[in-house]
């Protein structure tokens, strides 16, 4: 998931493929008045959408983020406003010919239960007229891009699937005339945890190839904080109360409402989206594999630690020599060793040092060499310091955001 | 009296023609009132099934038809329609209409509103998402209404023999029981009702027959 994050933003681009990237999308003053409401469901709301990247609607049940997301195909006309896509203003068009263009996923999937799998993806392509092996062979090719076998699928029908599965099949048909927008509506609201954690590790790999823009609704803080290369927070009316990258959400909540949103333990989800790589490697006392005890013993006495960590010639992390083994005359090292890869997160280190219950975890390079390490005391000066952070902000604001009062 | 020991077989083998005639007389009006019948029905359930009140208004004008006698609206027909074909064809349209039109309204009712909510989301107009989603979802429930209708349809055309001379195999019956006691009295009836007791029979056959070509694999049970 983390590697994921910060390179998307190259979308527009044409990837591999057949795949053309996505499109801006932009919300301009957009007013949804529902009749015998007094507020608006939707209140003026002004968003830039980047293209190619998955742009994340959250916030709390009747806050407007759905009607939002519907106003963009117009499945929802607004009341006021304007809807530009890839400069195209598109509020007065013919809707059904909009919405050919805009793929769109809802959480019941709603795939035809009377035609086939195949089918199912041909039907809007059959309506741009495209031909038979055309049609054919954008099946199969969208069936294996969302991870199922074309041959076995094609002729199911949509019963015979798996809910995971049928969701798979309503993003292939999303995408079947490849469309630069993609609108999801919490897709993966209504699957088991343990697919769904692999459905959106997909749908992010996915998107590394396709680079779509895509609008994602969710009432989830933790999907939004995954899937969102940026995340619109919204209170009631769909007043933005932050719109921002997840890092930056989580570091620097811009007031109480999104304090209050993203919950308690921000911080520590803030370390996983944390890389190794970007944060200052504390330093310990190494010494080699070869080395004797009395040198170990100089390089403890002269560092005042108590314990050295042991590489071999390729400088791979071994073990440890620890000073109480010294005086023992022991030579061998010690206890498990918590080792972790560059690229991993803050987070995942938290993780291994609890499971092995040390206070050190060593951290390699790509090929396994030592490269620094991480200890306890810096990983709790990392959440302190969001912790701060966020005590800060509360104290700066003693009168809550205006963002915030209404929810 | 020899031919007081004629069996129904015997009747039966003797006057075959007749009763042929009959039978296909019969079918063929149940056909085209039912053909009437359908076209309407699913036609009118269409035009109500969006307005619960436009529904409730249809289904009760429909309900009007089967509470009124068939003796009783066969002879109503009488002064406008004459006897014979027209009248029974009429009624029998009449009495096939509530099971098409609320199984019609019922079966466009059923279908799930996400289905319908993903269809307008992918571009399918209106007139698209009725004719390639909604209906051909909601046609195995219309078409237990046909089959409803028909069979009871196959019953009432029986009766229009009686009352406005009306085609088919209703007068083996009615001539069997105004002649009870006389020698064919009890054959004629019986070829009457079981002819009847067949057609209906085959009928039914032939829905279970269209219901399988007629609806997807995905949505059988």
């Amino acid at each position: 998931m983390a590697d994921t994050k910060g390179s998307s933003t190259t979308g527009g681009a044409t990837t591999e493929g057949s795949a053309t990237g996505g499109e801006v999308i932009r919300l301009e003053g957009l007013t949804k008045r529902f009749s015998g409401h007094g507020e608006p469901a939707v209140d003026s709301l002004d968003l830039e959408i980047p293209a190619g990247e998955i742009v994340v609607l959250v916030g709390p049940s009747g806050c407007g983020k759905t009607t939002t997301m519907r106003m963009i195909n117009r499945l929802i006309e607004p009341t006021s406003g304007k809807i530009v896509i890839g400069g195209e203003d598109v509020t007065r068009i013919n809707p059904d010919q909009l919405r050919r263009r805009i793929g769109y996923v809802i959480q019941q999937v709603g795939l035809f239960p009377h035609m086939t799998i195949a089918d199912n993806i041909a039907v809007v392509p059959r309506l741009l007229g495209w031909d038979k092996s055309r049609i054919a062979g954008r099946v199969d090719e969208l069936l294996e891009l969302v991870g199922l076998d074309a041959a076995t699928y094609r002729g199911r029908f949509p019963k015979e699937l798996s809910g995971g599965q049928q969701q798979r099949v309503g993003v292939a048909r999303a995408l079947a005339v490849d469309p630069p927008v993609m609108l999801m509506d919490e897709p993966f609201g209504a699957i088991d945890p343990i697919t769904r954690d692999r459905l959106q590790n997909e749908f992010l790999r996915l998107q590394e190839r396709i680079r779509k823009t895509i609008v994602f609704v969710t009432h989830d803080i933790h999907e939004a904080i995954k899937l969102g290369d940026r995340i619109a927070i919204l209170a009631k009316g769909s007043r933005l109360a932050q719109y921002d990258t997840p890092e930056e959400i989580l570091a620097r909540p811009a007031n109480d409402f999104v304090t209050d949103f993203i919950g308690p333990g921000a911080s520590v989800r803030s370390l996983g989206l944390t890389n190794l790589a970007d944060i200052e490697l504390d330093t310990i006392p190494v010494v080699e594999l070869a080395d004797s005890v009395d040198k170990a013993k100089v390089v403890l006495a002269r560092t005042k630690q108590d314990r050295a960590l042991i590489v071999d010639e390729d400088r791979r992390p071994r073990g440890w020599r620890r000073a109480t083994d010294l005086a023992q005359g022991m030579s061998s090292g010690g206890g498990p060793l918590a080792t972790l890869h560059r690229s991993q997160t803050v987070h995942d280190a938290l993780n291994e040092l609890l499971r092995t219950g040390d206070t050190i975890a060593a951290i390699v390079d790509a090929e396994g060499r030592y490269e620094g390490a991480l200890r306890l005391e810096t990983i709790m000066g990392l959440t302190t310091q969001a912790e701060a952070a966020h005590a800060a902000l509360r104290e700066a604001r003693p009168v809550a955001a205006k963002a915030g009062d209404s929810a | 009296m020899l031919v007081e020991s004629q069996s129904l077989y015997e009747y039966a083998s003797r006057h075959v023609e007749d009763i042929t005639a009959g039978v296909i007389q019969h079918a063929q009006v149940v056909f085209v009132s039912m053909s009437i019948a359908t076209a309407v029905g699913i036609s009118l359930g269409l035009l109500v099934y969006r307005s619960r009140r436009a529904t409730d208004l249809a289904l009760a004008v429909c309900g009007i038809f089967l509470t009124i006698p068939s003796f009783a609206l066969f002879a109503l027909l009488i002064p406008v329609l004459g006897l014979g074909y027209a009248p029974t064809v009429c009624a029998l349209v009449l009495y096939a209409l509530l099971p098409i039109v609320r199984n019609t309204v019922a079966g466009l009712e059923s279908v799930d509103p996400a289905i319908m909510e993903s269809a307008r989301g992918m571009g399918l107009g209106g007139r698209q998402r009725l004719w390639r989603i909604q209906l051909p979802l909601a046609w195995p429930i219309i078409l237990t209404g046909i089959r409803v209708s028909t069979v009871v349809t196959v019953g009432i055309a029986a009766i229009a023999a009686g009352v406005v001379n009306g085609p088919g195999l209703g007068e083996y019956i009615f001539s069997g029981l105004s002649h009870i006691g006389s020698v064919f009295a009890l054959n004629e009836a019986l070829v009457g009702v079981i002819g009847v007791a067949l057609i209906a029979l085959a009928y039914d056959g032939l829905f279970v027959l269209v219901g399988r070509f007629t609806t997807s694999r995905g949505i059988r049970g």
